[in-house]
């Protein structure tokens, strides 16, 4: 069933459920248990399942929020709309925190963070005074709409999904944006990402803060339909809940969360009347049901049920909408001008001398070729001259500028574009949109901007930009195919594209005829003409002799890490060292 | 504070402090190795002190049926795991390890826990009962998941957590237990008065950390270990089989635990639900030591324990929060200090 | 007719959508040295880490007339196979003695015996000064050397090797080259891929060409010697007119 048809008819069913008759008022008030749920796990969806990193403690964001708008409404007499956004900051701002602190760390840190920091924090609320220790607070104020107060039942139930439908909404918009596509670029790769000028842990932090407001916000509607809070529903056990929730239905997509935060919630509701029944005492014992469950779900459906039920498919890129004026072209250099210099480049790991003072210069118009026999450290040049590695010694200057220590994003922004020997695509995202990423620094949209929808004619810019590239490498047809789904020949041309996306005046290729059979090679070798001839200085890496000897202007032949020579293809060919270096005198 | 009550802090940070060091030691070779991080290691540690606790009172402790259970559970897994190398003598081998090891040792706890048979046989059938649970535990829960990301691999640990916690509470009720000490002797040292209990605390420990060591250094069983942590694929071209080497660190994660239970159990009253603290505090000496250094984890473990006592004489409604918030500037150093980005796994 | 050593039927790789492997028969004698050429991004290291049950493939694999082809990495060494991976995957922080000693890993709790410690420090007298020192503190010759002997430890029937010169000096590219001509004469099959095809062919017995994921070219080594479009097409390298084949023979 198409996802769109079954949103349409679970808000059919939300709507039309508390005029059913016969419908008791219990199953409403677990069904708004069940949509507070659902507003936290499509946070986690963000986090868990697009970015790539997960929180068990989501209950404590939520419960942050929840206790400052009941301070706020209770002590301060505020109305619960003008504590929203007060709660909504702090939440934010405490994910800011613990984001930054986190983030920059290898993935598991944030996760087991997050657990001691949710246990810490349920006992904070358990020990203060001012919060009511464990009996917590009362007396919170019901929330109003349009002067009505919203006193549980058929009401809260309406507000609470009406908040979920937004949240999706929101959510949906967020990942289609600028924003929203750097945060699903984690995936394909986090120095694929750095070379087209993703800020990485930035928008890592944006996704865990946005997973936090999310969080808040069902916070505060759950202050204000339950008018009483104590420590226990933002324990640690909660967090786990939440995440339970994303991991059954699927944390790969929106309709995934939800599903899952009904199902959990209506299963735990089951579980507490029938196991201790069975157990013949009171207990948390559907714990034992759901830890068993988690495990069974990442062994046996690790994309959770969700994908099960609907039709699994890419999300659409963006409807073309009104065709968008593409990005004014960078101007090119003039043919000649040296945009990249490498002088002594040096790089050693322990002992071992990797790169051994190499230098050279790419211009505008021309096509350089770095070769040598594998293992010669080419590659590691290359990574020296985009700032995926650090240089032991020397110095790179692009345009004149020096960039050593600089890392890959802001080399990025220099018109430097690259590609990548191990294709680096996110497979699950349309083409275009692959290629769109690399327009990601001629656009200026922000979170708030896209998930508010406010960046349609810069959108419109940058996927007409992102169409132009691929006519240019003739890739149109691919268009909205996955890009998992192409031919390794297409997908190194699709790097390409979205290299050109950045509008660079250097293009670094590293082994891009790699893996491709004989026609592909041709394929690409005119391709890399036609780039030449309008004025890009073009640098690649490559193995093969035979490609790069047709098409390179001047080569660079390294081994052990030194230069063996450099100069035009034929006279390279007739230096017996490099004769020697390839053929091997050995034997 | 005055001088001695700072030592008496420092005595008790330090006895905690050793169970920590054992429990961070056993994460750590459990990360190393299966990339697990290893949530439910509390769990072994509450399992250690209330099957010691239910002996000591003569009935059967509930891990016992827990213990059939998982190891039918194993038996079931290894042989879907073993299936295209199947043969009777594997069946044989793995009907011993996951049935009838298991059965043998129900029985004589069957037999012996009415008779009340005294502390040292009562530790050594506790440690009997818990330890096959990790290797079970490993092939029933973990080995199906070896190729799973680190993420994936520490969620189905919490889930694991969540099931052995709830299992505690059917086993063992809400109600806390607490055993008989060690040794009832004590020794005055300066102002202060050092109990047998702690002094068979800390002796344990180091007794565990030689034989560890001895274990990686001298036997080719324990460089596997070590090897599968250092380079998998590099271990696994020697035949040298992951789920081996995990079973064999979930074992010695389990044995450690249950001790540590044996150990504590007598200092403090345990719950079912107990040892999840016990466990994260272990693993924030862990995290301190990187998931990778034993020796810093252990000296981390000591200053955690060290802190804890300090933080209780000081503000004992918030001691869990303080020792939590010890790893914050931790984490903040590595951040600042860490390597640039770089694509993981 | 013999059984093969090694037989490969229509083997195939694949990482997501993308084919690394296509389709590729091949098999190796008893006593037989095989290599297998072509240009980087042709499948060859796919290949070998599919045969040896690194990445999971399809098609049939049969080792000494056993199907292979479902068991995981350590049941096939513990049947004589071994692979020497392109990274080496060395014990870094480990000894370069307990590297060797877990090379005999799989006769653990057999009866027989793996390979003796001092036969491989009299094969390679480099390990013996080193024996103490961290398997990661070594040169790059040494560390092929290291891989080479911890694999021999482990008496395979069958070794492969994946670019045993990669980063290698030419005098050592040759020493390694003479070791693994001299183990093919002791008796071990060998399954070489190589990016100096020069080098490989002239110790090989039989050779396969791989571009984009499948074979396109087998043979005697000898022919695909003489076969110039093997230089020219397949393997990248220098065109065969600028530097005759004579040229490489003389550089010995």
């Amino acid at each position: 069933m198409p996802t769109r048809v079954l949103a349409g008819l679970t808000a059919l069913l939300i709507v039309a459920l508390p005029f059913l008759p016969g419908v008791p008022p219990f199953w409403l008030t677990l069904l708004t248990y069940a949509g507070l749920s659902a507003i936290v796990v499509t946070g986690l969806v963000v986090l868990t399942g697009v970015a790539g990193i997960t929180s068990f403690g989501q209950a404590m964001f939520v419960g942050i929020s929840a206790y400052a708008t009941a301070l706020l409404t209770t002590q301060g007499g505020l109305s619960p709309w003008l504590s929203l956004p007060v709660a909504l900051l702090l939440s934010a701002a405490a994910a800011w925190v613990i984001g930054a602190i986190t983030l920059r760390l290898s993935g598991h840190y944030l996760p087991l963070g997050t657990i001691a920091w949710n246990i810490s924090f349920f006992y904070v609320l358990g020990n203060t005074d001012a919060l009511g220790r464990y009996d917590g607070l009362t007396g919170l104020p019901p929330i109003s709409v349009l002067g009505h107060p919203i006193l549980g039942g058929a009401e809260a139930l309406l507000l609470t999904w009406g908040f979920l439908a937004l949240s999706l909404w929101l959510t949906h918009r967020l990942l289609r944006s600028r924003t929203g596509r750097a945060i699903r670029a984690l995936k394909g790769g986090v120095v694929a990402a750095e070379s087209f000028g993703v800020d990485t842990a930035r928008v890592k932090i944006v996704a865990f803060v946005y997973a936090a407001m999310l969080a808040a916000l069902s916070g505060w509607l759950y202050a204000h339909i339950q008018r009483a809070i104590n420590p226990t529903p933002f324990g640690i056990n909660a967090g786990i809940e939440y995440l339970l929730m994303a991991v059954i239905g699927g944390a790969g997509s929106i309709g995934g969360g939800v599903f899952g935060a009904v199902l959990v919630t209506v299963l735990k509701d089951q579980l507490q009347n029938v196991l201790p029944l069975i157990f013949g005492a009171q207990g948390n014992f559907e714990a034992i049901v759901f830890g068993i469950l988690l495990v069974l779900m990442l062994q046996r459906a690790p994309d959770g049920l969700w994908p099960l039920i609907v039709r699994r498919s890419v999300a659409a890129p963006p409807d073309r909408g009104p065709a968008g004026q593409p990005l004014a072209p960078r101007p090119a250099a003039a043919p000649g001008t040296v945009l990249l210099e490498a002088a002594n480049l040096r790089k050693t790991f322990g002992g071992l001398v990797a790169v051994n003072d190499i230098g050279f210069t790419v211009a505008a118009g021309e096509v350089v070729a770095l070769i040598g026999p594998n293992g010669a450290g080419k590659s590691t040049t290359f990574n020296l001259v985009t700032g995926v590695a650090r240089l032991t010694a020397g110095a790179v200057r692009l345009t004149g500028r020096d960039v050593a220590g600089l890392p890959a994003r802001r080399i990025a922004r220099l018109g430097c574009a690259r590609t990548f020997q191990h294709v680096k695509l996110v497979a699950g995202m349309s083409v275009i949109e692959n290629v769109a990423l690399g327009a990601h620094l001629r656009g200026s949209a922000g979170p708030v901007r896209g998930a508010l929808g406010l960046d349609a004619a810069e959108e419109a810019a940058l996927f007409a930009e992102a169409d132009r590239q691929l006519a240019r490498v003739g890739l149109s047809a691919c268009r909205d195919l996955p890009a998992g789904s192409l031919a390794l020949g297409q997908q190194r041309i699709v790097e390409i594209a979205r290299a050109l996306c950045l509008g660079p005046q250097l293009l670094l290729l590293d082994e891009p005829a790699a893996g491709l059979r004989h026609q592909e090679k041709q394929a690409l070798g005119d391709l890399l003409r036609r780039l030449r001839q309008e004025g890009l200085g073009i640098l690649l890496v490559e193995h093969d002799m035979d490609f790069v000897m047709g098409l390179a202007d001047r080569l660079v032949v390294m081994n052990f890490g030194a230069k063996l020579c450099e100069g035009a293809p034929a006279a390279v060919r007739r230096d017996p060292a490099v004769v020697e270096a390839y053929l091997g005198s050995a034997a | 504070m005055d001088a001695t009550i700072l030592l008496l802090l420092l005595q008790d940070g330090v006895v905690n402090g050793a169970i920590y060091a054992l429990i961070a030691l056993s994460l750590v070779l459990v990360f190393t190795v299966t990339r697990v991080i290893l949530i439910p290691q509390g769990e072994f540690v509450a399992y250690g002190a209330l099957t010691l606790a239910s002996l000591e009172a003569g009935t059967l402790p509930g891990t016992v049926p827990l213990l059939l259970g998982l190891g039918a559970l194993a038996f079931l897994a290894d042989c879907a795991e073993t299936r295209p190398t199947m043969s009777g003598r594997v069946l044989l081998r793995l009907a011993l390890r996951d049935l009838a090891l298991p059965i043998v040792v129900a029985a004589i706890a069957w037999f012996l826990a009415p008779m009340k048979p005294g502390l040292v046989v009562e530790i050594l059938l506790t440690l009997a009962i818990v330890t096959p649970m990790g290797g079970f535990l490993h092939a029933v829960a973990f080995r199906p998941l070896a190729h799973a990301s680190v993420l994936v691999l520490l969620i189905a640990s919490v889930g694991v957590h969540l099931a052995l916690t709830g299992l505690g509470l059917v086993f063992f009720g809400a109600e806390g237990s607490r055993t008989p000490p060690l040794s009832e002797a004590s020794f005055p040292a300066g102002p202060l008065l050092v109990s047998g209990q702690s002094l068979w605390m800390i002796g344990l420990t180091l007794a565990i950390i030689v034989a560890l060591w001895l274990f990686f250094s001298r036997t080719l069983l324990g460089k596997a270990l070590i090897a599968t942590a250092v380079n998998r694929l590099g271990a696994r071209l020697m035949g040298i089989a992951p789920s081996l080497a995990g079973r064999l660190s979930f074992s010695v994660a389990a044995f450690i635990g249950a001790l540590s239970g044996v150990l504590i159990a007598p200092l403090t009253t345990v719950y079912y639900d107990t040892g999840f603290l016990i466990g994260l505090k272990g693993f924030v000496a862990a995290i301190i030591g990187g998931l990778a250094s034993y020796p810093a984890a252990a000296a981390a473990a000591i200053l955690v324990g060290i802190i804890e006592s300090v933080a209780s004489f000081e503000a004992s409604a918030f001691k869990e929060v303080i020792v939590f918030m010890a790893i914050i500037p931790v984490l903040l150093w590595r951040s600042l200090r860490s390597a640039p980005i770089e694509d993981e796994e | 007719m013999t059984v093969p050593m090694l037989e490969a039927e229509n083997l195939s790789v694949a990482y997501g959508k993308v084919e690394a492997v296509r389709g590729v028969s091949l098999r190796v004698e008893p006593g037989r040295l095989v290599t297998v050429l072509g240009a980087n991004g042709a499948g060859k290291t796919t290949l070998l880490n599919a045969l040896m049950g690194v990445l999971p493939a399809r098609g049939r694999i049969r080792f000494e007339g056993r199907d292979v082809a479902r068991l995981p990495v350590e049941a096939r060494v513990a049947q004589g196979l071994s692979l020497i991976p392109e990274r080496r995957e060395l014990f870094s922080t480990m000894s370069v003695e307990d590297n060797l000693k877990l090379g005999a890993f799989r006769f653990r709790n057999t009866g027989s015996k793996g390979g003796d410690l001092e036969e491989m420090y009299r094969l390679f007298p480099r390990l013996a000064e080193r024996r103490r020192q961290h398997a990661g503190t070594l040169s790059g010759g040494e560390r092929q050397m290291l891989a080479m002997a911890r694999a021999l430890m482990g008496r395979p029937r069958l070794l492969m090797l994946d670019e045993p010169s990669l980063g290698l000096a030419p005098l050592i590219v040759a020493e390694v080259m003479r070791t693994v001509a001299r183990l093919r004469d002791e008796g071990v099959a060998i399954l070489l891929v190589e990016q100096n095809a020069r080098a490989a062919l002239q110790i090989a017995d039989h050779g396969y060409v791989l571009d984009g994921g499948s074979v396109v070219l087998q043979g005697d080594s000898r022919t695909l010697q003489g076969d110039a479009r093997v230089v020219e097409t397949y393997l990248g390298t220098l065109a065969v007119d600028e530097a005759p084949p004579s040229r490489a023979a003389s550089g010995r």
